[in-house]
């Protein structure tokens, strides 16, 4: 999970480098500031793969990597990836409970 | 005429014993000088691997105090920018008890490289025992305060590296006992005029140090192998992360309009670059130069036991490999 993260978060750090607006700006900035905490939560806690929360996730991960990338070309798009992600950090959330 | 033949057999005689005796006399001394029971090949490799050894511990115990600071002044201007910080967790994990334990194996490395280059280079037995002293007393700190966490560290990345399980053996204090023994056994500068006696028990004692203490070592160098491996679940994840969160706040610098938060964003982008370059050419070299002390250590522990073993290409480019690392922290610092 920890290498999916990774790759999302750097996708999103050119995501938001490309935001033509402060709001879209602002909040896949607050986005990758908790999948930041999150990674760093997931280093330190043993965390059980088998779990059907943790394959929900992942899955919700490799998911949200392709619709991260389109918007990426086309940043009209960026409103389904802050949708996307959003979803991707509150099923880590379980993960983490 | 007898006693003509007589007194020629006694002349012939004393000169016989008075040779044996001058050959008695030149064996002991070529014994003595030459009979020792390390070779040169052996003394250079120790010397090389105590070199090695100590000036890496140096190194890591003096960078890691400084990453720790590094880390605070991050999360300092993050949370300057309102940056995802908590205000009571400015160190992040670089806290001072995870500190101290990774200072203390480092500096048990730094022991080990003095202990065998005393050992080596003929010091006294008093100055070989203080080393000793020093490397038992920082190994069984870092036994008792190493936490479950940074052994599991060590066992992952061990497994990692060789695909083998690392069963973690606790700290056998009587190894210290036997050792400071032998080390008492070498004697004083009476026993040194002894040399081939006192060369033997030097290189048992050499022997029992590198065996006894390999565990150890290797424990030592896999826990700070993951700390300075990017990939890890050490320490520079946790830099890592900092740097990130940093990165993450001085963005915002596009739509800052205070002129008081640029400035801030503007030095959090330059401490940024610094320690960017930090990391990329300091701290994954301590990584490969780690690696490089646990095959050469091994291989030294292998070589003192026979010594046949004529490969010792890895313990001759160690100190190549420091000396590098010791380039790179010199120009960053500069």
């Amino acid at each position: 999970m920890i290498d999916q993260l990774d790759n999302t978060y750097e996708q999103l750090k050119t995501l938001r480098d490309n935001a033509n607006t402060e709001e879209a700006f602002e909040k896949i900035r607050s986005q990758m500031d908790k999948i930041n905490e999150q990674r760093r939560v997931i280093i330190k806690a043993s965390i059980n793969e088998a779990t059907e929360e943790y394959k929900s996730a992942t899955l919700a991960l490799e998911k949200a990597q392709p619709v991260i990338k389109s918007a990426i070309d086309d940043i009209n798009k960026i409103a389904d990836v802050i949708e996307k992600v959003a979803s991707v950090i509150t099923k880590i959330e379980k993960v983490l409970i | 005429m007898i006693f003509r033949m007589l007194f020629l057999v006694n002349v012939k005689t004393k000169g016989v014993i008075k040779m044996m005796k001058k050959i008695f006399i030149l064996m002991i001394i070529i014994v003595s000088f030459c009979g020792c029971a390390i070779t040169t090949n052996q003394k250079k490799a120790v010397d090389k691997l105590g070199q090695a050894s100590e000036s890496l511990g140096l190194i890591i115990s003096k960078q890691l105090p400084l990453l720790r600071k590094d880390t605070i002044e991050m999360n300092m201007i993050s949370l300057e920018l309102k940056g995802a910080i908590k205000p009571d967790n400015l160190d992040s994990n670089f806290d001072n008890e995870t500190i101290h334990v990774r200072v203390r194996a480092a500096n048990a490395l730094s022991n080990y490289g003095k202990l065998l280059l005393s050992l080596v280079r003929d010091d006294q037995t008093n100055t070989i025992k203080k080393h000793s002293e020093e490397l038992f007393t920082n190994i069984n700190r870092f036994n008792k305060t190493a936490s479950t966490a940074d052994f599991d560290q060590i066992a992952g990345k061990y497994t990692k590296l060789t695909g083998k399980p690392f069963f973690i053996s606790s700290f056998d204090t009587k190894i210290f006992l036997s050792i400071n023994e032998s080390i008492q056994g070498l004697g004083g500068i009476f026993q040194k005029a002894t040399l081939f006696y006192y060369n033997r028990k030097k290189v048992k004692c050499l022997k029992k140090i590198v065996y006894m203490y390999k565990n150890e070592i290797n424990k030592i160098c896999y826990l700070l192998m993951n700390d300075f491996s990017e990939d890890g679940k050490g320490l520079i994840r946790d830099y890592k992360n900092s740097m990130d969160t940093l990165e993450n706040s001085v963005s915002r610098i596009r739509f800052i309009k205070d002129c008081c938060n640029r400035k801030t964003a503007v030095k959090g982008y330059y401490l940024l670059l610094e320690n960017k370059t930090k990391m990329n050419s300091v701290v994954s070299n301590v990584e490969s130069t780690l690696k490089a002390l646990i095959d050469a250590n091994n291989t030294l522990a292998r070589f003192l036991e026979n010594k046949k073993l004529s490969d010792l290409s890895n313990i001759k480019s160690l100190t190549t490999t420091i000396k590098d690392l010791a380039e790179s922290i010199k120009i960053i610092a500069q």
